[in-house]
């Protein structure tokens, strides 16, 4: 039975590899490992879902980050949902301009805010997937095995550069 | 290897830039722009605001002309580098001479790097080094006078002569005391070489860098640049960006420079996508 979960980005820029002198994703960088460090705590393993290429080295990176010393197993209790809104919100959003991605967007927003596992198992994947918004298949998927009544938090929510990240944790009462 | 320059300490994957302050009326550069010290002390100030993080102060011009001697250079340079001490603590001073009496006087006055620009015409300025714990800049002259131009030089090779002859001097410096993380080799472009031979040098700088000590080039508007491209002085700061960009991309660590805002660009550019670097922030495709 999964206990608690995180909602984070798989952003590359979070990679060490991808590193800058200043780095263009701090605020989210912070918000993120001390997320995904109070999620951890204790666990022996996690699970990493999502379904971008930059999911699992993404996870990974910030399981490290978060100095986790444990196994990733994807039967876990403890979950990290690799995902993000859409990436068209803007004309200079990465998808460029897409008027359909605010609605989107502000539908996800309240869904992971709720609390309530049914919310994030409405959400539509085909539009997510035009849209580029990336990991509800998986998100959509723990919906349905959750049910409600979780206590949230969310630290993170905003769109710096058109992609709109969540830092959200789930943790039930 | 970390650097130690005076008072000051940069780690190994710094690059510096070291802007040239004549105190002379007939430098090729600028011409005696900053003769009168209120000119030289804007300069510093200008350069200091575009990020040098060394000002290698000199008194006497490096072509042959008018004798200056070392109670001249010291009215030129020791009150002046007083005065740069006290309104601009943060910045390395590096003096340009050749003579002992001379860097004493200016260690005296809070000098944090002697550049020996003569390669080690008066043996005891290394003493002076050690002495007052300053860094010190060992360069190839291929043996020439102080002052002198280059006529019908020829080297078997070089690069070779360059390395064994700083390799030498510096392995001498540290004998004398000097630290080791104060010590940095400069190939010396254009003294006592031909354009040929700098441009061997510049090709090859690798193989300087390779010795493990630090390596500092001038290459700045000089006239192996001139001739390469046939252009005046006044004329060669993209050729000089392009000798920059090579030198860079072989490892050289200190740049001694007119422009220093167009060579921290350049250098910058080349330590990066040799590796040295990260970008300053990249976003593009990764958010």
């Amino acid at each position: 039975m999964i206990r608690r979960f995180v909602v984070v980005p798989p952003v590359p820029a979070l990679l060490p590899h991808y590193a800058s002198l200043h780095d263009p994703v701090a605020e989210l960088r912070m918000s993120a490992v001390a997320a995904v460090q109070a999620i951890t705590r204790g666990a022996a393993s996690v699970a990493i879902v999502g379904d971008d290429p930059f999911a699992e080295p993404v996870a990974r990176a910030l399981l490290d980050a978060a100095g986790f010393g444990g196994s990733v197993d994807p039967d876990a209790e403890v979950v990290l949902v690799m995902a993000n809104g859409t990436a068209k919100r803007t004309e200079k959003a990465p998808g460029h301009l897409d008027a359909r991605a605010a609605d989107f967007d502000d539908a996800l927003d309240l869904a992971l805010r709720s609390g309530a596992g049914a919310r994030l198992a409405v959400l539509d994947p085909d539009l997510a997937r035009e849209l580029w918004a990336s990991g509800l298949e998986p998100l959509r998927a723990l919906g349905e095995r959750l049910g409600a009544g979780w206590q949230v938090s969310v630290p993170y929510a905003d769109a710096p550069y058109g992609v709109l990240w969540w830092v959200a944790a789930w943790l039930r009462p | 290897m970390t650097l130690r320059l005076g008072r000051h300490t940069f780690d190994d994957d710094r690059t510096l830039m070291m802007a040239i302050v004549n105190r002379t009326p007939d430098s090729f550069f600028d011409r005696g722009a900053t003769w009168a010290e209120d000119s030289a002390f804007d300069r510093v100030a200008q350069v200091v605001g575009e990020g040098a993080e060394i000002v290698d102060i000199g008194g006497i011009k490096a072509a042959p002309g008018e004798e200056i001697d070392a109670d001249e250079e010291k009215r030129r340079v020791v009150g002046f580098v007083e005065r740069v001490r006290e309104a601009f603590p943060e910045v390395v001073i590096s003096v340009d001479t050749w003579r002992s009496e001379v860097a004493r006087a200016v260690c005296e006055a809070g000098a944090d790097l002697l550049n020996d620009a003569w390669g080690g015409a008066d043996p005891r300025l290394a003493e002076v080094a050690a002495e007052f714990d300053v860094a010190m800049v060992c360069t190839h002259t291929g043996g020439v006078a102080p002052r002198t131009r280059p006529h019908r030089i020829e080297y078997d090779d070089v690069v070779a002569d360059a390395i064994t002859s700083t390799v030498a001097q510096a392995e001498r410096a540290l004998s004398l005391g000097v630290a080791r993380e104060s010590l940095l080799i400069d190939p010396a472009h254009d003294f006592g070489k031909n354009t040929f031979h700098s441009l061997e040098v510049t090709r090859r700088l690798g193989e300087m860098v390779a010795t493990g000590w630090p390596v500092l080039v001038s290459l700045s508007n000089k006239d192996f640049v001139g001739e390469t491209l046939d252009l005046p002085v006044g004329e060669r700061l993209l050729g000089t960006l392009a000798a920059t960009a090579v030198a860079a991309t072989a490892g050289a660590r200190v740049y001694r420079v007119h422009q220093v805002t167009e060579t921290r660009q350049v250098v910058d550019m080349a330590w990066t996508i040799a590796g040295r670097r990260p970008p300053a922030r990249a976003i593009r495709g990764l958010a």
